[in-house]
């Protein structure tokens, strides 16, 4: 004689064995990408406040869009940002990038010299400007991509990225024909 | 045997026991290694005191000395930064220079790290006998800025992908 419910117990082993193989096709195919696994963990700020993370700490003070800079002109137009970049714990090769709507720019290579890049140490801080060559509707009056500036020390991969709100109006923004880059200022910061 | 084998939980024990040796043997060589790297871009290779001589990597290390300077030893560069020093440490090294390392050094105060200066930096120049490359002969010099109230307690010698040679105690 038959225990009452055994007949259940194929069918309910196929079916625990379909939940799980359709459970493990599921994860499978959401799967994190590398660039989520091994992605930065960006810190959020807005300008005018120091936004600190774990290798470098920036405040940006303004941005200026201009024709021209140090009397080059863009192939659209130029956005420069005005900041000041300090070392955290040790001396680390500072990265940035501008990102407005869909595109991000890497910081223009025609005033590397003049130019807030570098490595950043400890009580050590650096004020200049950097500049990015940007695609002109994106930044013209009215237009509604914000701009953010990435700031990050070296690959980037599982580290703290800074991510700063720039400003499209207000005291810390300004439209003008020309800049004059000036040289990095650099003094200890206490 | 027969009879054992075929119970639930000998079988379960003996799945265990092979799942945790494959995670053994993976830690062992795959992660073990990269942990034992990790490790040593942390732990110095050996921890020179003040004053003394110490063994690393099969060469002796001591501070040689130690200079303070408020101005740039270029002629022609640069005025320091307002409110920082430069400090200049001279290590006597014995043994074969390195043939496939660079290294650099670094400054610390027990919280905060600072690498030497590079070339077009503020360091002081190779004299004869004195470098800053691991790979050439005679003793290392490395040139560190930082704020001036920064009082330093050990310069690392570091090779390039991290490794931290040996700890000199100032």
């Amino acid at each position: 004689m038959k225990a009452p419910g055994a007949g259940l117990r194929p069918a309910l082993a196929a079916a625990a064995a379909v939940l799980t193989i359709a459970a493990a096709a599921l994860v499978w195919q959401n799967l994190p990408t590398p660039t989520d696994v091994l992605g930065p963990f960006d810190v959020h700020g807005d300008a005018g406040e120091p936004v600190t993370g774990r290798g470098v700490s920036a405040t940006v003070e303004g941005v200026r869009i201009a024709s021209t800079v140090n009397g080059v002109a863009p192939a659209g137009v130029w956005v420069v940002v005005d900041a000041e970049f300090e070392g955290t714990r040790t001396t680390e090769l500072t990265h940035s990038a501008l990102v407005v709507g869909p595109n991000t720019y890497s910081p223009s290579e025609a005033f590397t010299l003049d130019m807030l890049m570098g490595e950043v140490s400890p009580g050590i801080r650096e004020r200049g400007s950097l500049v990015f060559d940007v695609a002109q509707e994106l930044v013209e009056p009215g237009a509604a991509d914000p701009m953010t500036l990435l700031v990050w020390v070296g690959d980037g991969r599982m580290d703290s990225r800074l991510s700063i709100r720039l400003p499209s109006d207000g005291s810390r923004f300004s439209m003008v024909d020309a800049v004059t880059l000036e040289k990095p200022e650099v003094s200890a910061s206490s | 045997m027969r009879a054992l084998l075929s119970k639930l939980w000998v079988r379960n024990v003996i799945g265990a026991v092979v799942t945790l040796a494959a995670l053994g043997v993976i830690v062992a060589t795959d992660l073990g290694k990269s942990w034992a790297e990790y490790r040593q871009t942390v732990v110095p290779g050996a921890v020179v005191p003040a004053g003394k001589s110490g063994e690393a990597d099969g060469r002796t290390w001591k501070i040689d000395s130690i200079r303070h300077l408020n101005r740039n030893p270029s002629r022609f560069g640069p005025p320091l930064p307002e409110g920082t020093v430069l400090t200049v440490i001279t290590v006597d090294r014995s043994g074969e220079p390195y043939t496939d390392v660079m290294c650099k050094g670094v400054l610390i105060d027990g919280e905060r790290r600072w690498s030497s200066e590079g070339i077009g930096g503020y360091s002081v120049p190779d004299t004869d006998g004195v470098t800053s490359m691991c790979s050439a002969p005679g003793k290392l010099r490395y040139t560190f800025l930082h704020p001036q109230e920064v009082v330093p307690t050990a310069m690392d010698i570091v090779q390039l992908d991290g490794r931290i040679i040996v700890r000199l105690l100032l």
